[in-house]
């Protein structure tokens, strides 16, 4: 009863929420930018083995923000939590020329499961203060996004360490995703 | 229109669309799978449809992920529908899915919402008389009790569906009993599955559950899942080691097969064979246990000392097998020339001695020339086949005897007193007669000497004889050697005294068993956390042989044990430590529990002695 009064209370006051699963490879900063969204403040992380998960507030939506780890041995896990999964944020780690590959073919097994076949996509290009780093654009090229049919989705320029870009994030999450009514 | 006129309609025809809808929280990948469900359900049936429930079953398997999840809601919102029909058929279907949908399915109907949506229409107070489907309802929960909670491996995920049962009886509620054999399918099957199996099977269930606990999502799930996705990938070691779970099956099957092979050994030829519950019941096992291993074979193609130990237990098997088959059929002579000989090396570090063929022909032989030594020096002797001495002292003194008739106590005597006497001729002469114990011709031989054939004594006279001298020499035993060592006035353990006085240096002695037939002692020593034990066995008959004699032990897991063979099978009559046994055991705590079983042939019946011992 409570629970459904609240939902009607939502409804009414516009507040939603809704699943976001967000992934990359290993070290391409996915706590960090949780964090950094949560409490305002660049921690340092170690490697996650296993998940976490926070609640944000944006513009009156509650993101169930999953960060599941990124190691190879956890990667097989992901599909566990593709289920009602609304939003992906793929984070990749601009500097890593190395391994944008890697990350492209993890993207794609990822987008092609059939639970996330309706999901939006947000990519952060992150680390973006290294000198080194690439032009979104190019990651967008390196990720083959163009490629994906039917699919919104999003690249946007990050650095987690300062903030840069996250809430830009958020905001086209949350302007992109359906209303509650479809 | 129609759709408008149909939801008045009030003859038998009309029904609520059973098509459940799907909500926010089920995927619209799934509709195949409400499509099947409600084509199981559907309200015109009269009986299951076996095949539509299985296609259920196979699709909740193949798809994984949700669709258990998906389906036993579907499945509970239409046994709570108000068509008769479709609740009966609902139920029907979920018991298909129970039975065959494995770990996810269980996970999901032992779920508290599962739970109280699937009782959500028994009334608060029990009904005079239960509806059919409310019967139906009562007997899966028992059924799931009796089976699922007690013999799943995974049945601490499952209580809640002992709660539910617990609530139903307190409210009043009375379950039918289960056919035992319709509950059988849901026991853990007790098949024999190799490791790879094992860990495939075991990461299902992890899958399973990690998938429950993300989608439950309240703080104590989302740790357990962070802890289990520890362990599933691998960054935490899985409690189970599957290979030396598939060793421990495959060490179950053999003890199972050893068993069976002692049951046939032990039956009478002649008599009808009928195979009660426990034969058929280990038969069984034994056969199913068969093609599994010869898939396992294939499976570990490049190990080849596990494929050669695999291919010598499948052997064994399918010997036995065979000789279950011609017992059966009456054919004794058959079923006796079926060669069952059981795998020597044993999966696990245990070692269990338990060759009932072998009589060890070469031991006792081995057994006369070690005691040799020690009749040589008998006393101050340090050998450790002193413990053979008495024996070997009894078949000496008789061969002297038997020349002399009745003064045999005479030479016996000096046998004893002056023990370099005891030439190692005389000894290893005695050696050979027990070595070949039916050509020696001579009696009191035959009947005394420690591995004598199982022929059972002839006459009480010599017995009478012996009981006798023993006492003799026991007492004179006691005297000659008190003086070297600990002082004891009771002849019989002066007799112990002389058989251990320098076999156990340090050690105590206890009984392990005493009963008509057989003594059992042990010496105990300990170093550390390393028990010896050397077993010794006596026959208090004086008439008949022991064969057939089996020593088991079994220890804690955390115990290594290492049992050597003992040093006959056969202990004549009256032969006081005629066999030994020497046990180690490693890694043992302060206090050390061992079980034991003893299975021995005297006088042509069988007889088992089980029991166990405390605080070594």
């Amino acid at each position: 009863m409570g629970n459904s009064m609240s939902k009607i209370l939502a409804k009414l006051f516009g507040s939603r929420e809704c699943r976001i699963l967000m992934l990359g490879l290993d070290a391409a900063g996915k706590t960090t930018i949780l964090y950094k969204l949560k409490l305002n403040q660049g921690i340092s992380t170690v490697p996650t083995v296993g998940f976490n998960v926070e609640v944000l507030t944006y513009k009156n939506i509650k993101f169930n923000v999953w960060d599941v780890g990124g190691q190879d041995k956890i990667r097989p896990l992901w599909r566990h939590y593709f289920t009602g999964t609304e939003g992906l944020i793929f984070v990749v780690d601009s500097a890593d020329r190395a391994r944008i590959d890697e990350a492209r073919q993890e993207l794609h097994r990822i987008i092609n499961d059939r639970e996330m076949k309706d999901v939006l996509l947000l990519v952060f290009a992150n680390k973006q203060d290294l000198k080194e780093a690439m032009h979104p654009k190019e990651v967008t090229e390196k990720l083959q996004l163009n490629s994906l049919k039917g699919r919104t989705w999003c690249v946007v320029a990050s650095t987690a360490k300062t903030g840069e870009g996250l809430v830009e994030g958020l905001s086209w999450l949350s302007s992109n995703l359906p209303s509650m009514d479809k | 229109m129609a759709d408008y006129t149909a939801r008045f309609r009030v003859d038998d025809d009309y029904y609520v669309q059973a098509t459940p809808r799907t909500g926010s929280g089920s995927s619209q990948s799934n509709a195949k799978l409400f499509k099947l469900i409600s084509a199981a359900c559907a309200p015109h049936l009269v009986e299951p449809n076996l095949a539509l429930d299985f296609e259920v079953a196979d699709y909740i398997n193949s798809k994984k992920g949700n669709s258990a999840r998906d389906a036993a809601q579907a499945i509970v919102k239409l046994i709570n529908h108000q068509s008769r029909n479709v609740s009966i058929m609902a139920l029907s279907l979920l018991d298909i899915c129970v039975k065959n949908c494995g770990y996810p399915f269980h996970l999901q109907i032992s779920r508290k919402e599962f739970l109280n949506e699937l009782v959500k229409k028994f009334p608060e107070k029990p009904p005079m008389n239960y509806t059919h489907t409310q019967c139906l309802i009562l007997e899966v929960l028992q059924d799931w009790r009796e089976t699922l909670c007690k013999h799943s491996r995974y049945k601490d995920d499952l209580g809640y569906i002992r709660d539910m049962h617990r609530l139903l009886t307190y409210k009043g509620y009375h379950f039918p009993e289960v056919n035992r054999d319709d509950a059988a399918v849901l026991r853990e099957a007790e098949s024999l599955k190799s490791a790879a199996e094992l860990e495939a099977e075991e990461q299902d269930a992890h899958s399973a559950k990690l998938q429950e606990l993300i989608r439950s999502g309240s703080p104590r799930d989302l740790q357990e899942a962070n802890h289990l996705m520890k362990i599933m990938a691998g960054f935490k070691e899985s409690k189970t080691n599957y290979a030396a779970k598939a060793a421990e099956d495959l060490e179950k099957i053999k003890t199972k097969a050893q068993l069976l092979d002692e049951m046939m050994q032990g039956h009478p030829s002649g008599t009808p064979f009928k195979p009660d519950d426990v034969y058929a019941e280990m038969y069984s096992a034994v056969k199913a246990a068969h093609p599994r291993i010869q898939k396992m074979t294939e499976e570990e193609g490049q190990d080849e000392e596990t494929v050669a130990k695999l291919l010598q237990l499948n052997d064994y098997l399918h010997s036995l097998v065979e000789k279950f088959e011609l017992l059966r059929k009456g054919d004794f002579g058959g079923a006796g020339a079926v060669n069952t000989k059981a795998p020597s090396g044993s999966a696990t570090s245990k070692a269990v001695v338990s060759d009932l063929i072998d009589f060890g022909d070469d031991e006792p032989a081995a057994g006369g020339a070690g005691g040799a030594t020690p009749a040589g020096n008998s006393g101050s002797g340090s050998g450790a086949a002193v413990d053979d001495l008495l024996g070997d002292l009894n078949g000496l003194s008789f061969n002297n005897s038997s020349g002399f008739g009745q003064g045999g106590s005479i030479s016996l005597l000096g046998a004893t007193n002056a023990s370099s006497a005891a030439s190692p001729a005389v000894s290893g002469a005695s050696g050979k007669h027990s070595g070949t114990p039916a050509g020696s011709g001579n009696l009191f031989d035959l009947d005394f000497s420690p591995s004598a054939s199982p022929a059972p004594a002839a006459t009480p006279a010599p017995a009478f004889n012996f009981s006798s001298l023993s006492q003799l020499t026991a007492n004179k035993a006691g005297e000659t050697h008190a003086v070297k060592t600990a002082p004891s006035e009771d002849p019989a353990e002066a007799w112990n005294f002389v058989g251990a006085s320098s076999g156990a240096a340090a050690g105590k002695e206890i009984s392990i068993l005493q009963t008509g037939d057989i003594k059992v002692s042990g010496l105990v020593s300990r170093s550390g956390s390393n028990v010896e034990i050397t077993l010794q066995f006596s026959n208090k008959s004086f008439t008949d042989n022991i064969t057939a004699l089996d020593f088991k032990i079994a220890a804690p897991k955390s115990v290594t044990l290492k049992l050597d063979p003992a040093s006959s099978d056969t202990l004549g009559a009256a032969s006081i430590n005629g066999v030994t046994q020497e046990a180690h055991v490693g890694n043992a705590g302060d206090k050390l529990k061992l079980r034991f079983k003893l299975n021995f042939n005297i006088g042509g019946k069988a007889v088992e002695e089980v029991g166990t011992v405390e605080d070594l």
